[in-house]
């Protein structure tokens, strides 16, 4: 009875306690369900953010896109300008330097003669200055290109000092190179710009040098199994030096280390800060040590890739015979007048005929008609420019009688035109403007001859 | 204190000593709950020592002893209830080494309001004994030491569990467990 009466008991509780756990179920699935309807709000609350903050994100894309084109028009507009600038200050300078070269050679009056070297070397003097200039706005506006093509650095090294041998000797310096024989003999890059480079900074040398010693010495830093070599080139100078707290101010634009400085020896200022930006933008360093009254180091540091199969390069003395061109027939492409008469005079010089068009859509018409062994080519004309009128030429549907016809770009300017948008359309080569003549025979004697 | 621990005296009770027994010491206590427990309600840990006591004193049995039987049989229905919290666990010191940090913080996290012991513990560096300190104002000391055994049953290790020492009347027990 008593265990009955147990059980009744324990019954009634079990009932409780189950009563007791369902009513905490049910308040824990309101719980549940609040919970989850909270979550859904705040999953919809944040898909609107998302929604919302990638609308911003677009809109603030678009502006960017709109404002990255006007900044893209504005270069655009600004480089069109510099070249234009560029080719219309070089025109009539390159005439003037020309005219003079030729009157150099034609006239024997000594003082005739003196007045046409200072006229020269005023020109050449202003051309630097431009040419310093226009660089500088390019680098500025970011239309520099570094070709890579295969040259000998000794050789260039050797030039140079054979080129500016004369600046030494004029104040009784001592001038030499020295070299390490672990550098390779096909280095790859631009040589144009090293030359540039280091014409600049030997300039400089000699310039605040007035007794003692102007060096160069290349020496390799490092060499890579996969054909890469670290190279440092030191100009170093027995000159007056630069304060140490002007050190890192020669580099920056229009600076000079001191006001007198400018006053006496002159120039730009701006030599070796395009020196500098040429230098980085190829991702080399250049660094200065300098002790007043002392001398300077200035020192360069570039890498090259370098290949060790050599490509022939052309010799100098080809044999060239000084009538080798006689009786040839020439094109001269041209719209400057002063360009055209200095060119015709050069190759008349040396036995040419010549004939004159003056845009690249009359040199086509002409060659439909005529043949010719070789043409110049003026790259910046009006109508048709010497990139197209070569292409029509090339091109095996074109009116042109001979497709195959050598033609030899006349650039003023090596920064823009570069060689491999020459050879691009088609042309065969190219010349610089004020016209090298020894530089130009070679060319056209090369041309021919095959 | 959580229902869990009173469903399974209750049942250890009615099981072992029979159903009389059990209606015995709940009609002879004052419990508001009215002895209705279910495992996932709380109730006050007085109406606990009240079952408890009235058993000693109608089985003769001591209290320790009591609370001793008791924590060895919990610890078994703890894996059968809780099997979740044993796993990845291979043997006792793992196990007792993670039951503040683990298996405390979770217990918490669904029942907010648990009054849960502080387990302190450290092993020997060379694994071969434990030193645990208890800490609890309930001061179940004894039911530590039956769960602890039970646990070194259960990963059936030869382990030998005892008091070394007691502080705070019972809030603070010092227990060793030796790899025999």
């Amino acid at each position: 009875m008593e265990e009955l009466e147990a059980i009744k008991r324990a019954l009634q509780r079990e009932r409780k306690a189950r009563k007791e756990a369902e009513a905490i179920i049910e308040k824990k699935s309101l719980e549940i369900y609040r919970a989850n309807l909270e979550l859904k709000n705040l999953n919809n609350s944040l898909e609107h953010k998302i929604n919302d903050r990638t609308s911003e994100i677009e809109a603030s894309r678009q502006q960017l896109m709109l404002a990255k084109e006007v900044a893209e028009r504005s270069t655009h507009a600004k480089s069109f300008f510099l070249s234009n600038m560029s080719h219309e200050i070089r025109t009539p300078l390159n005439g003037i330097i020309s005219i003079t070269d030729i009157m150099l050679r034609e006239t024997g009056e000594k003082n005739i003669l003196e007045m046409l070297n200072t006229v020269k070397y005023s020109a050449d003097h202003l051309l630097g200055i431009i040419n310093d200039i226009l660089d500088f706005s390019k680098i500025e506006s970011g239309k520099i290109n570094f070709e890579k093509i295969q040259f000998n650095l000794k050789t260039l090294l050797d030039n140079l000092v054979k080129v500016m041998k004369f600046k030494a000797e004029e104040k009784h310096l001592s001038f030499y190179l020295e070299w390490d024989d672990d550098i390779p003999d096909g280095i790859i890059g631009d040589k144009v710009k090293l030359n540039q480079i280091l014409t600049n900074l030997i300039g400089n040398a000699f310039k605040f040098t007035e007794q003692g010693f102007v060096k160069i010495k290349v020496s390799v830093l490092e060499k890579t199994v996969d054909k890469n070599v670290k190279l440092l080139f030191e100009i170093r100078d027995s000159g007056i030096g630069i304060p140490a707290d002007k050190l890192d101010s020669v580099f920056q634009s229009f600076t000079q280390s001191t006001q007198s400085i400018t006053r006496k020896f002159g120039g730009t200022g701006l030599g070796l800060t395009i020196t500098k930006r040429l230098v980085e933008l190829q991702g080399g360093e250049i660094k200065l040590e300098s002790q007043e009254n002392v001398g300077s180091n200035f020192m360069v540091i570039l890498s090259f890739d370098y290949s060790t199969k050599i490509e022939k390069e052309q010799r100098k003395g080809l044999g060239l015979l000084r009538n080798g061109l006689i009786g040839k027939n020439v094109l001269v492409v041209e719209d400057n007048q002063v360009n055209q008469f200095v060119a015709v005079k050069i190759l008349k010089s040396w036995g040419i005929h010549t004939r004159i068009c003056e845009n690249g859509l009359e040199a086509i018409k002409m060659l439909s008609h005529e043949n010719f062994d070789l043409i110049l080519m003026d790259l910046h004309m009006p109508v048709m420019d010497g990139y197209e009128a070569c292409k029509t030429i090339r091109k095996e549907t074109s009116n042109v009688l001979n497709h195959k016809v050598p033609v030899i770009a006349l650039s003023a300017d090596a920064f823009t035109d570069n060689k491999q948008k020459i050879l691009d359309v088609g042309m065969n080569d190219f010349s610089t403007k004020p016209i090298n003549q020894t530089e130009l025979y070679e060319k056209m004697y090369k041309l021919l001859k095959s | 204190m959580k229902g869990i621990i009173f469903t399974e005296f209750i049942e250890m009770v009615e099981d072992k000593f029979g159903f009389e027994v059990a209606d015995k010491i709940i009609t002879s206590s004052n419990l508001p709950s009215g002895g209705a427990y279910t495992a996932v309600g709380t109730y006050d840990f007085d109406e606990m020592v009240q079952l408890v006591t009235n058993l000693s004193t109608k089985t003769g049995i001591g209290l320790s002893d009591l609370l001793f039987t008791f924590g060895d049989h919990l610890f078994g229905r703890f894996f059968s209830v809780y099997p979740h919290f044993f796993e990845g666990k291979k043997n006792t010191f793992d196990f007792l080494s993670e039951l503040e940090d683990f298996i405390h913080v979770e217990v918490l996290k669904l029942y907010p309001d648990a009054q849960l012991p502080t387990i302190a513990t450290e092993v020997k560096p060379d694994g071969s004994s434990m030193k645990m300190v208890y800490k609890s104002s309930r001061k179940m000391g004894d039911l530590a030491l039956g769960l602890m055994t039970g646990c070194a049953r259960h990963f059936k290790e030869d382990i030998t569990v005892e008091k070394i020492s007691e502080a705070e009347e019972g809030s603070v027990v010092t227990f060793l467990l030796a790899k025999k």
